[in-house]
């Protein structure tokens, strides 16, 4: 139903025209590689559902909407009808009242009904309760919608305990603070219809396996007080919303994914700075592009959302802008403002109402204003730099776009290896979305925790299941510990504990590492309203620091080790101490031109093959390993120059990690008549460029993934779970060649490639693993060809840290790897003439190398 | 209960070998010695232990409870704390909630029940509760049912066996129990689907309350432990500290001997005696056979605590004497206390009132809370010369101190000290102006203020 007005509105749409203008301007148009349009969809509206009450329908027309968007209407329809639900449509699609409509619907035919919202953060809580009341405005009077949280003071919780219709919450607080005091919940329980869990994408890797998990208890309570509520989920973009939805809900799920609101042209502007040194791949700084691009937009009076990476950079680029538009007075708010976490929520209100009344020509902002705090709709979003995912990259783009104009989306790559590989293909943004959201409720470490949570909530029955897990052995377990007392066929929580508080949602183990900034500065980066305080706790007498952040126990020798400098959201800090058993790391921030990075030796063993070996001459493989660590150095390096300006000694225990990999081994007969230095670069470059590719798959930060390259790696096919990892002494590392953090240690060489077969490993930097290595080993088609796509597509001669890593002196690191993407691919080296080897079964050549 | 299979342990040795491999599960405790006993052998063991500490299996619903009976002769506890005898339910109600004026009901005081859980942990709905301790007044003795978990599965039997024993008595006593055992109670009721209405249905007196409104000063942490030593000169022998409780019945849980649980059975039944001779102790204290020796503060809580029970008799007199003893600061709280009593009286009260705040006032010129009370008193009074000098000197001072000293000043109206004063000058002056002063001579209590003094200084 394109109505004309738009059409005619579109015509001689300002906007459109200045963006014609500026993608003609010489500064613009040569950093340009691609340009995408979305052309302009008109809305497709349905009638509002006939289930829906009366009252509800007469108070959306009094609030001008006549219908309904095509999503809504079959959201709603099927939640009404006891279906769980999940809306997978873009930003400022409409997608609250797909949620908001059902449950005032149940409120309005039985005012005991309940309800439940799940948001990630606190502010989309308190900005989602507001826009209720709009709506809440035009119904009788009575409704009760209050936010649980940390900040709910306590005489405000025993009211919402007692008398909330609506209560909205996030997963920390129902995990610690609803779930084991559920018996002062008895009403919610009982008349609860509706549990809505908005954001559902953020839900992934160890986070979402542990709100899996805290569903379940959920459930089970619900179960016990006789209600079964209907889930209503809305999500970004993602490839697999409802395997999602329906493994966190273990539950059967409506997907909506067809998006039924109208939306003007959009323009896509994919912009890649100019080389600056052709050779390192080192192109001009992000930042300063995105200066001069924003100053171009505000010049034609463009309103614009400028996205950075971190908390740092967005007061770096907020200085240059300012300086060029000044607040008409001192002391006075300007028209280009800064928003990030640490700011005070006032002064976000301020902000949020002048970008809606027009009055804030530009914000720069982190991802805090990516989740759905209600901005309005803008002319024009600037990424600089990838954002991590493509959803998040859709969440940002999505801010802009308004129903009657063009509005415009840029990402500014960075030098990253993932923001070159994207503006060269930028088809992974645009066509169907790669990515999807990952979690495994049964991770042993995840659920261990969660079963002794619900055991304290209710006793468990012999034979009960937590969800589709069987967990009879876990609590024979707690059973002989003695958290747990079995007996008449019963599981009774008999223990001195209060379970729920040891489990962080964050992490999959305990042992974290807790970062303390030890310097008083009142305003430190990052200071913020909300930050916590580690307060008379801290490990040294006296010490009263910030909590920076928390590193897991396996990343804390490489990165919080003595004397390195660590980054936090752009800031740096140096480590002054780690106190490794208490697990706290002592730091203070500094403002230095080097940052640092440890040398380990670190070595796989295979435990177990889940998977696999599939494939031949490169055979791979994905199941449990145990990997090994030792940080031994650190170095030094200068920024932007990546010299190495010193370095010392790491004096910390051997780390062991227990998790699930996927690998690619090399059949030596596949890989006859290469050269060995060939051989040993390639796999470098593969692990990197399958280590890029695979963040992009699994929608993760690359810190949530390791890779690991060995001359000698596995010993394909072991008939067994492998040997015990020799000890760590040097000689016995078996040559690593590659580490995680990129660097090449000075392992002794070898001639020829006795013992195991060159392997490359990724795996799940998360003890137990989350899912991924088996997502990759079924993607491993996807995987290969993305990876070739990042070689193939990088503008630097012989490899640079952009692809594959930087050549050996003797080495074309591009073809190497080239070379062993190839084999992966079907088996040998020679790549055919207008063949990939992806899109074929491993010719018979392949077959028989390996056999032989 | 069967023992667990071969496969079973099995099943658990290799989960446990994963966790371990994992690096250990998240929230769980250290991995502890565990005794590899059987089962029913650990269950008929504890049941043999349970007897030989008196407790005696009664059929409940569809389990068994097991209930320890003693009576307790509470005559020498009584005497020795100087409480003239066991509370009687109206005294019980009085201390809770104050005066029920003609309504006191002639319960005897077997209509109340005091009350005291052990348990295994503070907070949440898992904490079981593994022993209940209920006690019934019958003249002077105290007789104590308790109800412990031979086995955690029969805790429903447990409960009903409990909530049996609270029937019927419509005074529930404790000690800290409105905001713990209550509560922790109620939870286990829900989670076994019992109707909890017998908590609900009673008059509950939390003995902790009146403590802390009465001895906080003396006491600090008002825990029933220091309240028995400080207010009624007892010493407990032969118990276990509470905090210990939890550890030894998961101990006894798990195959140990009677005497590890012994001291927290007597902790329980301590703390049930202890509840009832000090509620016996309040009351006569409330009745003005103050707890000896007596403290500077007593009086002035005593008094704030009848007055706020609406109990008036002697609330007066407890300040007059507190203001008399002169220890600061309750002396200066009780002069406060006592001329906003006499203001709300008006004339020749008010008057004294008048009297009373010149002398906080005179006596600490910061004490803007008393200059306000005075001012507004005069002019009350119709003494508008008088208060307007209270005014001028009272906005004198204001500008004399540092911001946030005049910030931290107590009562401060809103809009700020200052502007209050101005307004109140203004209107004064105004007053005057009209001639709506009396004509100079005797006025109601005129001549108490002279201003000079005041603005000496």
């Amino acid at each position: 139903m394109a109505d004309a007005s738009t059409l005619a509105a579109l015509s001689d749409d300002p906007v459109a025209a200045a963006l014609d203008e500026l993608r003609r301007h010489p500064s613009v148009a040569g950093r340009i590689v691609h340009e995408a349009r979305l052309e302009a969809r008109p809305a497709r509206h349905a009638p509002w559902p006939a289930a829906l009450h009366p009252r509800l329908v007469e108070a959306l027309r009094a609030r001008g909407m006549e219908h309904a968007y095509s999503h809504q209407a079959e959201a709603v329809e099927r939640a009404l009808a006891g279906r769980d639900v999940v809306v997978v449509t873009p930003t400022a699609s409409g997608k609250s009242l797909c949620y908001t409509l059902p449950v005032l619907d149940a409120w309005l035919r039985d005012p005991e009904a309940r309800a439940l919202w799940l948001f990630p953060t606190k502010a989309l809580a308190q900005d989602q309760l507001s826009a209720l009341g709009e709506i809440a405005a035009h119904l009788p009077p009575g409704l009760r919608a209050a936010t649980f949280d940390g900040d709910t003071p306590p005489g405000v919780r025993r009211a919402v305990r007692q008398a909330g219709h609506i209560v909205v919450t996030n997963q920390e607080m129902l995990h610690t603070g609803v779930l084991p005091h559920h018996t002062g919940w008895v009403r919610l329980f009982q008349q609860l219809r509706y549990v809505v869990i908005d954001e559902l994408h953020s839900y992934r890797g160890v986070f979402g396996s542990h709100l899996a998990n805290v569903l379940r208890r959920l459930r089970r309570l619900c179960h016990f007080y006789g209600s079964d509520p209907v889930v209503i989920a809305c999500s970004a973009t993602i490839a697999n919303p409802r395997q999602l939805s329906e493994r966190l809900l273990e539950r059967p799920v409506d997907c909506i994914d067809e998006s039924g609101a109208p939306r003007a042209e959009r323009r896509l502007w994919f912009w890649n700075p100019p080389l600056v040194d052709g050779a390192m791949g080192v192109r001009r700084s992000a930042t300063l592009e995105a200066r001069r691009l924003t100053t171009e937009l505000l010049r034609r009076n463009l309103q614009t959302l400028v996205f950075t990476r971190s908390r740092g950079s967005v007061e770096v680029l907020l200085t240059y802008l300012q300086r060029l538009h000044p607040p008409p007075a001192p002391g006075r708010p300007g028209p280009v403002r800064g928003y990030r976490s640490g700011y005070l929520p006032l002064e976000r209100r301020a902000i949020e109402a002048g970008l809606r009344d027009g009055s804030v020509r530009a914000v720069v902002s982190t991802n805090a204003l990516e989740l759905g705090i209600d901005v309005g709709r803008l002319d024009a979003a600037v990424l600089v730099g990838y954002p991590g995912s493509v959803a998040s990259t859709w969440q940002q783009l999505g801010r802009a776009g308004r129903r009657d104009t063009a509005s415009l989306g840029v990402l500014i790559a960075t030098d990253s290896p993932l923001d070159q590989f994207l503006v060269r293909h930028p088809e992974y943004l645009l066509e169907s979305p790669p990515e999807s959201g990952l979690i495994d409720p049964d991770n042993l470490l995840v659920l261990g925790g969660h079963v002794q949570a619900a055991a304290f909530e209710l006793a468990f029955d012999e034979g009960e299941r937590f969800g589709r897990a069987d967990v009879g052995a876990l609590l024979d377990c707690l059973a002989e510990d003695g958290l747990v007392h079995r007996s008449a066929g019963r599981y009774l929580w008999s223990a001195d504990a209060f379970p729920a508080e040891a489990i962080s949602l964050r992490s999959a183990c305990a042992g974290n590492v807790v970062i303390i900034d030890t310097s008083t500065t009142p305003d430190g980066p990052g200071q913020g309203p909300h930050g916590q305080w580690a307060g008379s706790s801290g490990g040294r007498p006296g010490s009263h620091g910030r909590v920076v952040g928390e590193v897991d126990q396996f990343a804390a020798p490489v990165l919080v080790h003595d004397d390195a400098v660590y980054i936090h959201q752009g800031a740096q800090y140096h480590v002054e101490r780690l106190d490794w058993e208490e697990k706290r790391a002592y730091v203070h921030p500094v403002t230095v031109d080097h940052h640092t990075v440890a040398e380990t030796r670190m070595s796989i063993g295979v435990l177990e093959i889940d998977g696999g070996p599939e494939g031949a001459g490169c055979r791979r493989c994905h199941g449990e390993v145990r990997i090994t660590r030792l940080a031994a150095i650190y170095k030094k390096v200068r920024f932007l120059t990546h010299e190495t300006i010193g370095a010392g000694p790491i004096v910390l225990p051997e780390q062991d990690l227990h998790t699930s990999a996927a690998w690619w081994a090399f059949d030596p007969a596949a890989l006859a008549g290469l050269d060995r230095a060939v051989v040993e670069t390639g796999l470098l470059g593969l692990a990197a460029a399958l280590h890029h590719a695979a963040c992009l798959l699994c929608m993760c930060d690359p810190r949530d993934l390791g890779r690991h390259a060995e001359l000698r790696g596995a010993a394909l096919p072991p008939s067994a779970p492998a040997a015990p990892v020799p000890p760590l002494a040097p000689a016995a590392v078996g040559e690593p060649v590659e580490m995680v953090a990129g660097w090449r240690p000075a392992a002794e060489r070898r001639e020829g490639l006795a013992g195991g077969w060159p392997t490359v490993y990724l795996y799940d930097g998360v003890p137990g693993g989350v899912g991924f290595a088996e997502h990759l080993f079924g993607a491993h088609r996807d995987l290969l060809r993305a990876a070739g796509e990042l070689v193939d597509g990088c503008g630097c001669q012989a490899g640079c840290p952009s692809c594959v890593g930087p050549p050996s002196a003797s080495v074309d690191a591009r073809s190497s790897t080239r070379t062993l993407i190839a084999i992966a691919a079907r088996g040998k080296a020679v790549i055919d003439e207008g063949d990939d080897g992806l899109g074929e079964a491993p010719s018979p050549l392949g077959a028989s190398a390996s056999r032989a | 209960m069967s023992a667990p299979t071969a496969e079973r342990a099995a099943a658990v040795a290799q989960l446990r070998e994963r966790i371990a491999r994992l690096g250990g599960a998240a929230g769980s405790t250290a991995p502890r010695p565990r005794p590899r006993h059987d089962p029913d052998a650990v269950a008929t063991r504890r049941a043999e232990s349970a007897r030989r500490g008196g407790f005696e299996p009664h059929p409940e619903g569809d389990g068994v409870a097991w209930v320890r009976r003693v009576s307790i002769d509470l005559g020498p506890f009584l005497e020795r704390a100087g409480a003239p005898g066991p509370a009687t339910a109206g005294q019980l109600i009085r201390l809770a909630l104050g005066d029920p004026g003609p309504h006191t009901p002639r319960w005897d005081a077997s209509a109340a029940a005091v009350l005291d859980l052990e348990t295994l942990g503070l907070r949440g709905s898992g904490v079981l509760a593994f022993l209940a301790g209920v006690g019934i007044p019958r003249g002077d003795r105290l007789e104590v049912d308790q109800v412990l978990l031979v086995d955690p599965a029969d805790e429903r039997a447990a409960l009903l066996a409990l909530l049996g024993r609270l029937a019927g008595h419509r005074v529930l006593v404790t000690y800290n129990g409105r905001s713990f055992d209550v509560p922790a109670l109620r939870s286990r009721l829900v989670v076994n689907r019992l109707d909890g209405a017998v908590l609900e249905s009673g008059l509950h007196c939390d003995v902790l309350a009146p403590v802390r409104r009465l001895f906080r000063d003396r006491l600090g942490a008002c825990t029933l432990g220091r309240a028995e030593r400080d207010l009624l000169g007892f010493v407990r022998h032969g118990e276990v500290p509470g905090s210990e409780a939890p550890a030894r019945y998961q101990a006894w849980l798990r195959g140990a001997g009677y005497e590890v649980l012994e001291g927290v059975v007597i902790h329980n039944q301590l703390d049930l005696c202890g509840t009832m001779v000090l509620a016996a102790r309040l009351a006569a204290h409330l009745e003005g056979d103050m707890v000896s020796p007596v403290h500077p503060a007593d009086r002035y809580r005593l008094a704030v605590h009848l007055a706020r029970t609406g109990i008036a008799d002697s609330v007066d007199e407890h300040l007059r004497a507190t203001v008399d003893g002169r220890r600061g600061p309750w002396d200066r709280h009780a002069a406060h206390a006592l001329a906003a009593r006499l203001r709300r009286r008006g004339g020749v009260a008010e008057a004294e009132a008048v009297e009373i705040l010149a002398g906080l006032w005179r006596s600490r010129p910061g004490d803007l809370r008393a200059a306000r009370a005075l001012a507004v008193s005069l002019e009350r009074l119709r003494r508008h010369p008088e208060a307007l000098a209270v005014a001028e000197r009272a906005l004198e001072l204001c500008s004399r101190l540092e911001g946030w000293r005049l910030a931290a000043a107590r009562g401060a109206p809103t809009g700020g000290w200052v502007a209050d004063w101005e307004r109140r000058r203004r209107r004064l002056r105004g007053r005057i102006a009209a001639g709506q002063s009396p004509p100079p001579g005797p006025a109601p209590g005129a001549g108490v203020v002279d201003p000079a003094p005041l603005l000496a200084n």
